[in-house]
């Protein structure tokens, strides 16, 4: 059977889609059950800790806002990445590719600063209750999500840099703002869930 | 079967268009935020919460991912996961609700 090669240099699936997306949206769609697992024993222990700190006590929503604010212009920048590769233009990737790694990194110092006042200043730790315990592992593994979001996205720019990233190979940008995306929406979720739903009009 | 990959840009949103959806984006986290300050009835709250937090979902996986403008099979594959995870997270909690009771 003679092979056609399309304009990504990849052979004609039977599907006549990219095996590499179809992997990334299969990843993505069972990334969601692990959070969901997650999300759900978060749900299952909330209000059964015995001894705190208790969340009201600790949640600041307003810093956590702007944490989550930061992670959805995070989501803007990529998608403009995406946008710049697929017009050829290199200096927009570059720039808007630097601006996704920049806003993810103060996200996560947001969550280091976070995390280290509640142990410091509220003694929650991953031990002392269930709440400690559900949360810290919950949004731990968000923070471990987005720190290999900004590794890869430091990686491409690095290679973006070097000239290694054509107008052609837009799809490899496409699958890490996919990744990254998956990590945004999965926040969305997280701070409603976790956090707003602490919010004194509520537990009240 | 078309032999053209689906990873062209035919159809994705301008820039300009992303901008919008991006500002419209704040506006509800902002609306979010605001709404857990007012003296709502609970129910209610989490009632706007919830939609307010799907709407929001829904646009980053509909535009800023693309799922609008690409094959349904990636829509397939990744609202499949989704929806289990709905399904998972509701049976946990009524196995834990009966166990308990």
């Amino acid at each position: 059977m003679a092979q056609v090669v399309s304009h990504n240099d990849h052979p004609t699936t039977t599907t006549g889609l990219d095996h590499r997306k179809m992997l990334m949206w299969a990843f993505l769609g069972s990334d969601c059950l692990f959070f969901g697992s997650l999300i759900a024993t978060y749900l299952l222990y909330r209000g059964k800790s015995i001894t705190g700190p208790y969340p009201h006590e600790v949640f600041n929503i307003p810093y956590t806002s702007i944490s989550a604010f930061v992670l959805l212009m995070s989501s803007l920048t990529m998608v403009l990445a995406l946008a710049a590769i697929q017009r050829g233009d290199q200096r927009g990737l570059k720039v808007w590719l630097l601006a996704t790694a920049l806003l993810g990194t103060i996200f996560l110092g947001g969550q280091y600063f976070e995390f280290t006042f509640f142990v410091e200043h509220n003694g929650l730790n991953l031990t002392n209750n269930l709440f400690g315990t559900t949360f810290f592992i919950l949004t731990g593994f968000h923070g471990l999500h987005v720190t290999v979001g900004v590794i890869i996205l430091l990686s491409f720019f690095v290679m973006a840099w070097r000239g290694r990233v054509s107008q052609t190979q837009h799809l490899n940008i496409e699958l890490a703002g996919l990744y990254w995306h998956f990590v945004d929406i999965v926040w969305i979720v997280i701070f409603t869930v976790v956090y707003l739903v602490e919010a004194p009009n509520i537990i009240g | 079967m078309g032999a053209q990959i689906h990873t062209n840009k035919e159809g994705h949103p301008t820039p300009q268009k992303y901008v919008i959806i991006a500002a419209i984006l704040a506006v509800i986290t902002m609306a979010e935020v605001a709404i857990v300050y007012f003296n709502l009835a609970t129910a209610f709250l989490i009632t706007i919460l919830i939609i307010m937090t799907t709407v929001k979902f829904s646009m980053v996986a509909m535009f800023f991912m693309h799922l609008k403008f690409d094959n349904k099979l990636f829509s397939y594959l990744f609202f499949g996961g989704v929806v289990l995870t709905i399904g998972v997270i509701l049976a946990l909690i009524a196995i834990f609700k009966s166990a308990g009771s």
